[in-house]
Formats: structure tokens, C-alpha cells, sequence
């Protein structure tokens, strides 16, 4: 164990010669997707069963390309998929509130709406020249002339009657009048006065005879009248019917199997009827205190708003929402401003995300969805009812009185694809009862895959396909293999490889640059080193700075030496997409006490719960190690020196043991090394994260101090595969200068860095605790003796 | 320019929608003619006279029993009528910028109408105003007015106004000459829409008619519509009046072709106004 790695441990080249080109011009466009076979066979799943509630959520770290696997996938199922329908909403003419849906074949909702435009065009043509005819105006006059014949019968029959008994019948101001007359003038009172009694009696008997009969009449007037306008009306009918019936007749054969389309229709034409005025006079647009409201609102009632059409693409729809808002989500009714007050009408509802896809497939970020208020909500009640219903938030919670428009719902048919990671995917899963009904298929994308020779040639060719579809130079073979050795070091694995095309592709990108730099028609292994080295440098400030403070010694790290109690530990550091790690100075002490072991960074609240963890386990394993059968008479403290932030993980808990045994067994700790590596009950060494960043956090102080040849990091062994270190570190083990030791318990770890054998150290522990022992013992009795004295 | 001759015209008021139309036309016409307008309201005596009697009712639309008139309660209701034909005439006159005056007299109407009648050049009046306002009978005061006045005439039906085409019937009389300069000046201004009617007549005549019409119109550039009726009757007049969709017609009072009785009978079955020119 005390053998360091070999340089070829250290780094797993890609071997060029497993490659049959010469550059990636001589490879084929990759078809497939690359290492996501589980996720594919989930997404085949899920999009082929025809169920409620298997709706799909892709999960997976983003830079896999989900998006752009999820939207090849689709794109070419839904090539293969019927067209989905056309929806339009139309004015409900016995219920305006209330707008009724119309279900089209794809493509059709453009052409009824056309339609419909041209039969108001139409009927506002035909239905002024049918009233316009002589013969409808003759027919008018026909019923004009009998109600005038009736009525003036009725009082020509009064007036003749009257004037039988010399009385006539005379208009007054306000009405008539029945008065006697001689000589054509009306008899004066003095005339009348000399008649006789019984001739007076008499003619006033028969004016109020006449009275009555004239009553009879006046009150049988407004019946005539009523009557004369029910005929006008049932002749306008029969004009409408005989000038536009056929009109619409037309319209109802085309569109022959829709139903719903056939009752509109009759429902146009008996409004129609109903408002023929709107087309017997051309409508002026409205106007209030000199403010147009619009124009022609009469004949806006018939026009056909076309929420959804698939007039310009064949195949179901596939709708990408970047913007998953509610109202984009289940459609809106928008509004319009008219003198202050805000007005709606069927026209103004405006399809939602779910609308467009309805028959096809909605892609959602998952993410976007949750960031808007109640859309997520919005999409769990439209998938869970299986229809669209358009509503206001404020209408839902109640927040306006005023009446909007209720449109009739549309009937949904949608596979729902949401796109996010595993954390919200699990947090969904767990708390939101909904989401596990709703979407039952998950398509987990992997970020792994293993790297053998053949997944390597596919790489090769997933590169090649990136660099064709960016329009970017062939990269040589040499080039391909550094992408691929990089896509392992972001795997953190020298035997796998990462699929985050993303970063892959961005890699791509920028080599093509640098070799565009030196005018490099084909991108070189050292352009791609170069893109990567740019990168970093890119994003290194914060580590040049921690370099600088230990360098100059405001932070305290040794590099040679050695020390008791004293350990270099090794820390990441995780700065947006970039990590890096850099020593940390970890130091115990040990004194008489009851066998607790103090993790300062707990106590004062820097430390996280693994870290404790790692901690309290260090501290089972001195118990059992060193005090089986006797009481551990130790107080001993741990702590990171110089830390001030928070600490997590158990990476550093083999290093926090090695400092303690250091400190009981009073071994000094060689300076030289820095160790990494958790440690369980038994003191064997578990893996880690981020290693390769360690090593080379540690390296680059090292090598700014100067390489002795006696610096190196030690690492658990099972981490010894994830080693894909940087060159320089390589280049500087190749030459002894640098070493990485692997061990697998901590009497190995102990023995490299004290440079004694573990038993010699477990032994000198061991009598230390006796020691301590001892020392407790002794202070117990003089403390159980003064007591005596005392009583 | 007016060479109608036309330059007082007496317009016959009550308080009934067919005379507030009236009103209108005659504004119409004395802007267009630069006429003189007389509004002239009548308080009948027939209606004073009933007001007087014990017994008189006066029957009314929405109630049963009518109501009781009294004299006084007539003379309110006169006096009333008169201040809102008054107030009526003055707005129209100013917003037409016309010279206008309101006279009230007391009497029988068709009497005291005739007798004013003779200072002026026409008198406008409703067909029927004393029944029922969409009738298409002739009323009596209309009927005694035709019989009895000398000045030209105008008749109108409930609702009719001054339109274009004009027709006239022309037979050669000084009197329908001057009917047919009247129709010139009516049909002027908007296509000189105008339609010449002639009797029935022989060959010669008409030829004779055409020229005398093509004399008069020719100056004024007006290139009038023809006509010649198959048959003298008000029936033949009136249906050549619909098909050229004629809104005036114009006539003279006596020809040799249309007795009284005819141009009656015309106007009572007319649906556009008639002018009867003396």
C-alpha cells in the first residue's frame, strides 16, 4: 500500500487506434439516442398507452438534452399520428354567456369561418333586394292597406251610423267626440236646450251608445295593429326563408355530419329573422360622444373564432410552452376597453397551450410550470376532467362579480409531457397525490454510461452529429478522444461516460473556436486541451485567490514536515459549473475526560448532519478499537482550522481519525500529504466525491510551493477508478514528484502518514488511553476520599 | 331662383302629427322657393260648441270611458295647441332662416282656411286631419278646402315629404305650364329628376305637347322622363306615377281631360303628395 499509483492509473487515455477515421467527416449522423435506452423504452410506453393518467415526466439532470430527445421523439411520432381536430367557439345565441364549442376535421375551422363571413356577406346582400322587390313592398302595402280599410271601416260605420241620427263624430285635441249637428255645425248649447226633453234624452241615449261603440273600436285598434304586424312579420319569415334559406341550406350540406353545425345554422337563420333590420339597413359603427365602439357589433355575432387550427401542419400536434402560464395553459377570455368599462364576447376567447396540443402532445418544463401561479393547478383539473373549461382565476376564486363569458367546455385528449429533475420528480411524487395518478410514466434519463470501446465509437459519432448539426470543423481522431476522455472526467469516472450533451456540445463549440484561433481547418487534440484549459480559467478566480491566502500564508497549510494532531484534509468547492478543492488544515486534541469526542463544527452549528455523522462514527471506532472492555477516559476536539462556512459531508472523517490517533499517540502526521476518505465502524475507507479536484487542489499548492517528490494525496482505493486526473498531476507522478497512494483501512492511511507501522501506532494508543485511564481512576478516588473527609 | 310665382305660402295647423309634417314641407318649400311662410291655426267652433253641451264626452285611446269636456277645459286645450304650434313655427323658421308668421283665427275650419287661402300662392295641408291620421280617405276639411279654395294646393298624406323624381301631368294649359315650371323647380338640383305625364291623346297632339315640354326644358337643360297614359283616369295616372317611382305629383285643377271629380279621386288614392295648381 505504500506503493504509489502508476502514472496509467491515474488517467484512462482513449485509445485512437479503436478508431477507424481520420477525422469526423468519415462518420455517419448517429440516429439513435445514446445511452438512454430505459428512458426511450419509457417514453415509447408512455406515449403509446392509450390511458387516463399516463402522462409522462422526463427526469434527469439538465444538459442530457432531454428537450431535444423529447422533441425528435415526438416530432416523429406525431408525423405517424392523425391530424388533430380544429375547435372554433360561435356566438350561443340563446345564451351569449355561454359560447358554444365546434368540433372540426383538421383544417377545416379556417374555411367554416370563411364561409360563414361570406354567408353574412351574402344574406346582407340577398335580404335587402328580397325587401326592396315590388312585389314584397306590394304585399306590405296590402296588409298596410287592410289594417287602414279595417279600422277605417270600424269608424266610417260609426260616422254613418252617427250621422243617420244627425250626430257626427269629430276630432278632438286629444281623442273624438260625438256631438249633434244641424246645418253641418255642431248644435250649441242654446239649440240644444230648446229640443225637447224627450229629443234631448234621445240624443244623448245615442251619443253614448256611440261612445261605447267608438270605445269598442279605439280598444280593438292596437289588437289591428298587433295583428297587421304579425303578418308583416310572418311575410319578412317568408322573404328571409325564400333569400337566404338557400344560403344556408348550402352552408349545412357542406358541413352535413356536424351536428352541432346544423343547429347553429338554424339558429343563424331564425336570428336572422329575428334582426332583420341589422340587414335591411347597413349598420353605421357605433358611436358615443364621438367615440367609435366598434364596427358592425350586429354582425360580429356571426363571425367563427378559430381557437385551434391544423390548417398548416400535417400530423398530431406537438406544442413546446415556454411560457406555462395559466391563461396560456387553458386559453383566456380577453377583454376589450369601451368607455371605461371592459367588455367581452366569444370572439375575444383565446386558446391556451393545452387547446393547441389537444390531440397531440404538450411539453412542459416542469420548473416554468411550478414558478406560475396556479398553473400547475390549472393543468392537474384540465388532465383529471378531461376538458379544457376556460376560466379567470379571478372568476375561480371569486374575485370579480361582474359576468364573463362561461365558453362550453372542449373535450381534452393530450399526452402531457413535463421535463425536470429527479429532486422535483421525487418532492411531486411524494406530497402531491395528484401527480402520481396524472403521471404515471416516468422516462429517467441517465448521465451515465459505461465506457467501453464500443460506447466510445458511438460517441464518436454522437460528436460527429453535434458538429454537423452547429456546422463546426471535423474534429480529428485525436480531438474526438479528448472529448471523450473530458466527458468521463464529468462523469467523475474513468469507466464511464457523461451524456451532458449540453456541455459536450458547448465543448465542441468552443475548440472549434481555438482552432479557428490558429487557423486549424480540422480541430486538434490540443485545441479541444485548449477549450478546456480556457474554461477553467474562466472560472478560477475564487480558487486563485484561496491559492493565494495559503500561499502567502493567511491560510495555514503545510506542505512539509510533520506534526502532531495536524492533518491535511481535502475540500470542494462547488461554484456554479465549476468545482475545485483545496486543503484544509484539520486538527485534534485529546485530554482526560469521559470519552466524548467534540466536533467543534457541530457545536457551533458549521456542520452538516453527514458530517457529524462521520464523526460520531470515528468516535464508535476509537470505542471499539481501543476501549472494547474498559470506559474511554478521552475528551478529545476536532475542528477544520481557518473554515468559517459550513461543512458537509464525511469525506474528511479518515482524515479527522488519523489526526486524533496522531494526537493519542503522540505520532507526528507528515505535512506532505493530504488524505481523503470516509471511514466506517471498522475503519475501513469508503469512496468519495469530487477526487480527481482534490488531488489537484492539493497539487496545485504543492507545486507552487515546489514539488519535494515527497507530496502526495492519499484516497480510498475504491475511488482508485474514478481517477481522471489532469495532465500536469500526471506528468508530475510520471516523474516521482508528485504521488497518490490508495488505502483501504485506517492503519494503512496511519501508517502512510506517520511513516510508522499501524501496530506500533495502535499500540502506543492503546497505552495512552490506559494511561488516561489510570489518570481518571486516580482522580476518582481522591475525589471519592475527599468526599469521606467532608462527611 | 323662384319662377313659380310661388311667394307666400299658407300652411294649415293643428296640434296632429300630419300637420307637424306639413310644417316640415313647408319649410322645405319656402327655403327652397324663397317664399314667405303663414302658419295658420283655426280654433274650430264645432269643437267650441261641443265643449258646450252637457253631455259631451271625448273618447280617447287607453280609456274606457272617455272624459268630460267642458269650455273651459277646450279653451285651455286650444291655447295650449296654439303656444306649441307657435313655439314649433319659430324654431323652424329660424333654423331654415325663413320669414315666417303664426295666425290663430276662430271658425269653421275650411272656411276660415279658404278665406286665407286667397292671399297666398299655396296652401299646404294634411289629407285627412280630422280622423284618423293614417287613413288614406280624404278628409273633410281637405274635401271642402279642394272644392272651395282658389290658391294651388298642396295635399299630403301622414308621413310624406318633398322627394325627388317629380312627376307632372301636362296637357298644354296655362295652368299646367305652370305646373310644369313648378315640377322644374321641385326636380332641380338633384339629376333634374323629372317625369312628364300627358293624357291620353292622339298622335299629333302629343307630338305637339312633346315640343312645348321639350321647349321649356331643353333651356334648362333638363332631360326629363316621358310618358304618355293609355286611358284619362286617375287609376292610369296613378300607375304611371308608381312606375317611374315618382314622391310628387303635380296637376292642374281643371283640365279638359281630368274633371274635378277625377283629381279627387286621385288624391284620395295617392300615396305621394299631390300639388293641384289653379
Amino acid at each position: 500500500m505504500t506503493t504509489p499509483l502508476k502514472p496509467e492509473q491515474l488517467y484512462t487515455y482513449c485509445d485512437t487506434t479503436q478508431f477507424e477515421f481520420e477525422t469526423t467527416d468519415q462518420l455517419a449522423e448517429l440516429k439513435e439516442i445514446i445511452g438512454q435506452d430505459r428512458a426511450l423504452q419509457a417514453l415509447h410506453f408512455g406515449i403509446g398507452i392509450q390511458q387516463q393518467g399516463y402522462n409522462l415526466y422526463v427526469l434527469g439532470p439538465s444538459g442530457l438534452g432531454k428537450h431535444t430527445v423529447v422533441r425528435e421523439y415526438l416530432k416523429e411520432q406525431a408525423a405517424h399520428s392523425a391530424a388533430g381536430a380544429d375547435w372554433c367557439y360561435v356566438n350561443n345565441f340563446a345564451k351569449p354567456q355561454e359560447p358554444i364549442a365546434i368540433r372540426l376535421e383538421s383544417g377545416q375551422a379556417p374555411q367554416f369561418r370563411q364561409d360563414m363571413l361570406q354567408l353574412v356577406e351574402d344574406l346582407r346582400s340577398a335580404i335587402p333586394s328580397a325587401f326592396e322587390a315590388e312585389e314584397y313592398n306590394a304585399r306590405v302595402q296590402e296588409i298596410e292597406n287592410e289594417l287602414k280599410e279595417t279600422m277605417e271601416t270600424s269608424f266610417n260605420q260609426l260616422a254613418e251610423e252617427a250621422e243617420s241620427h244627425n250626430i257626427t263624430l269629430i276630432r278632438t285635441p286629444h281623442g273624438f267626440a260625438f256631438a249633434p249637428v244641424r246645418d253641418k255645425e255642431v248644435v250649441s248649447q242654446k239649440e240644444f236646450e230648446k229640443l225637447p226633453k224627450q229629443d234631448q234624452q234621445h240624443i244623448q241615449e245615442v251619443i253614448a251608445s256611440l261612445e261605447d261603440k267608438l270605445a269598442a273600436v279605439l280598444r280593438q285598434q292596437p289588437q289591428w295593429q298587433r295583428e297587421a304586424r304579425n303578418k308583416v312579420k310572418s311575410l319578412n319569415q317568408e322573404v328571409v326563408m325564400f333569400a337566404a334559406g338557400h344560403l344556408i341550406d348550402e352552408l349545412k350540406n357542406k358541413y352535413l355530419p356536424n351536428k352541432i353545425i346544423q343547429k347553429y345554422l338554424d339558429d343563424v337563420l331564425q336570428d336572422v329573422i329575428n334582426n332583420l333590420d341589422d340587414f335591411q339597413h347597413e349598420e353605421e359603427p357605433r358611436e358615443v360622444m364621438g367615440m367609435k365602439l366598434g364596427e358592425k357589433a350586429s354582425f360580429r355575432r356571426y363571425t367563427v373564432n378559430v381557437l385551434v387550427s391544423h390548417a398548416d401542419h400535417d400530423g398530431a400536434p406537438v406544442v413546446f410552452t415556454d411560457m406555462p402560464t395559466y391563461p396560456n395553459l387553458v386559453g383566456a377570455v380577453e377583454h376589450t376597453a369601451q368607455m371605461g368599462t371592459l367588455v367581452t364576447d366569444f370572439t375575444l376567447i383565446k386558446a391556451g397551450a393545452l387547446h393547441k396540443a389537444n390531440g397531440g402532445y404538450l411539453v412542459i418544463d416542469i420548473i416554468k410550470l411550478l414558478q406560475q401561479p396556479y398553473a400547475w393547478e390549472g393543468l392537474k383539473r384540465a388532465l383529471s376532467s378531461r376538458e379544457i373549461k376556460i376560466q379567470s382565476l379571478a372568476q375561480i376564486y371569486s374575485l370579480i362579480s361582474t359576468v364573463s363569458l362561461e365558453p362550453e367546455a372542449i373535450p381534452l385528449d393530450i399526452k402531457v409531457v413535463l421535463i425536470g429533475d429527479r429532486m422535483l420528480y421525487y418532492l411531486l411524487h411524494e406530497y402531491d397525490p395528484e401527480f402520481k395518478q396524472l403521471f404515471k410514466v416516468a422516462a429517467d434519463f441517465d448521465d451515465r454510461l459505461p465506457r467501453n470501446d464500443e460506447n466510445q465509437t458511438i460517441y464518436a459519432q454522437l460528436i460527429a452529429t453535434l458538429l454537423r448539426r452547429n456546422k463546426l470543423r471535423p474534429f480529428d481522431r485525436g480531438a474526438v478522444a479528448r472529448v471523450i476522455e473530458h466527458s468521463a472526467r464529468l462523469a467523475d469516472d474513468a469507466e464511464k461516460l457523461s451524456t451532458e450533451i449540453l456541455n459536450v456540445a458547448d465543448l465542441l463549440r468552443e475548440a472549434d473556436h481555438w482552432a479557428a484561433q490558429t487557423k486549424h481547418p480540422v480541430v486538434h487534440r490540443e485545441d479541444v486541451q485548449k477549450a478546456l484549459d480556457a474554461q477553467v480559467h474562466r472560472q478560477d478566480r475564487i480558487r486563485e485567490h484561496l491559492y493565494e491566502q495559503i500561499t502567502r500564508g493567511t491560510l495555514m497549510i503545510d506542505t512539509g514536515g510533520a506534526k502532531v494532531g495536524q492533518v491535511n484534509g481535502l475540500a470542494v468547492l462547488q461554484l456554479g459549473d465549476f468545482a475545485f478543492a483545496t486543503p484544509s488544515r484539520i486538527t485534534a486534541t485529546a485530554r482526560l475526560g469521559e470519552g466524548e469526542v467534540i466536533d467543534i463544527e457541530r457545536e457551533v452549528e458549521l456542520g452538516g448532519a453527514t458530517h457529524s455523522k462521520g464523526v460520531f462514527i470515528l468516535s464508535a471506532y476509537l470505542g471499539q478499537r481501543y476501549a472494547g472492555n474498559r470506559p474511554l477516559s478521552l475528551s478529545a476536539s476536532l475542528t477544520f482550522e481557518q473554515s468559517y462556512g459550513y461543512i458537509e459531508g464525511d469525506s474528511a472523517s479518515m482524515a479527522e481519525l488519523c489526526a486524533l490517533l496522531s494526537v493519542l499517540a503522540e505520532v507526528p502526521i507528515k505535512q506532505n500529504l493530504a488524505i481523503t476518505g470516509s471511514v466506517n465502524q471498522r475503519g475501513e475507507a469508503q469512496a468519495i466525491g469530487g477526487v480527481n479536484e482534490k488531488i489537484e487542489g492539493f497539487f496545485d499548492i504543492c507545486q507552487v510551493r515546489s514539488l519535494t517528490g515527497q507530496q502526495g494525496v492519499l484516497i480510498p482505493a475504491s475511488n482508485m477508478k474514478h481517477l481522471m486526473l489532469r495532465h500536469d498531476v500526471v506528468a508530475a507522478c510520471e516523474q516521482n514528484q508528485f504521488a497518490i497512494y490508495v488505502y483501504e483501512h485506517v492503519d494503512d492511511a496511519i501508517a502512510l502518514l506517520t511513516g510508522e507501522t499501524a501496530e506500533a501506532i495502535n499500540e502506543k494508543v492503546a497505552n495512552r488511553l490506559a494511561e488516561l485511564e489510570k489518570y481518571r481512576e486516580e482522580f476518582s478516588k481522591a475525589a471519592r476520599g475527599t468526599g469521606e473527609e467532608n462527611e | 331662383m323662384n319662377n313659380t310665382g310661388i311667394k307666400r305660402i299658407l300652411v294649415a295647423l293643428d296640434a296632429s302629427e300630419a300637420n307637424r309634417g306639413a310644417l316640415r314641407v313647408a319649410t322645405l318649400l319656402a327655403n327652397q322657393l324663397h317664399a314667405e311662410l303663414h302658419a295658420l291655426f283655426v280654433e274650430d267652433t264645432n269643437l267650441l260648441r261641443l265643449a258646450e253641451l252637457p253631455f259631451a264626452r271625448e273618447m280617447m285611446y287607453g280609456s274606457r270611458e272617455g272624459r268630460r269636456i267642458t269650455s273651459a277645459n277646450m279653451e285651455r286645450q286650444m291655447a295650449a295647441q296654439a303656444t306649441r304650434l307657435r313655439q314649433l313655427v319659430e324654431a323652424a323658421a329660424q333654423q331654415n332662416q325663413i320669414k315666417a308668421d303664426f295666425r290663430i283665427l276662430r271658425g269653421q275650419i275650411s272656411h276660415e282656411l279658404c278665406l286665407a287661402a286667397q292671399q297666398m300662392d299655396l296652401l299646404i295641408l294634411g289629407k285627412s286631419t280630422q280622423l284618423l291620421q293614417q287613413s288614406l280617405k280624404l278628409g273633410k276639411v281637405a274635401q271642402d278646402v279642394l272644392a272651395a279654395a282658389n290658391s294651388n294646393l298642396l295635399l299630403l298624406q301622414y308621413g310624406a315629404s318633398i322627394e325627388r323624381p317629380v312627376a307632372v301631368l301636362f296637357d298644354g294649359s296655362d295652368a299646367s305650364q305652370r305646373a310644369l315650371e313648378f315640377a322644374t323647380q321641385l326636380a332641380h338640383g338633384d339629376h333634374d329628376q323629372l317625369t312628364v305625364i300627358y293624357p291620353a291623346v292622339d298622335t299629333k297632339r302629343l307630338q305637339e305637347l312633346q315640343q312645348q315640354v321639350e321647349n321649356l326644358t331643353h333651356p334648362l337643360g333638363i332631360d326629363a322622363s316621358q310618358i304618355s297614359l293609355s286611358s284619362n283616369t286617375s287609376d292610369a295616372l296613378l300607375q304611371a306615377t308608381t312606375h317611374y317611382n315618382s314622391r310628387v305629383l303635380v296637376v292642374e285643377a281643371m283640365t279638359n281631360d281630368f274633371n274635378p271629380e277625377h283629381i279627387k279621386t286621385l288624391i284620395q288614392q295617392s300615396h305621394i303628395p299631390v300639388i293641384v295648381m289653379r
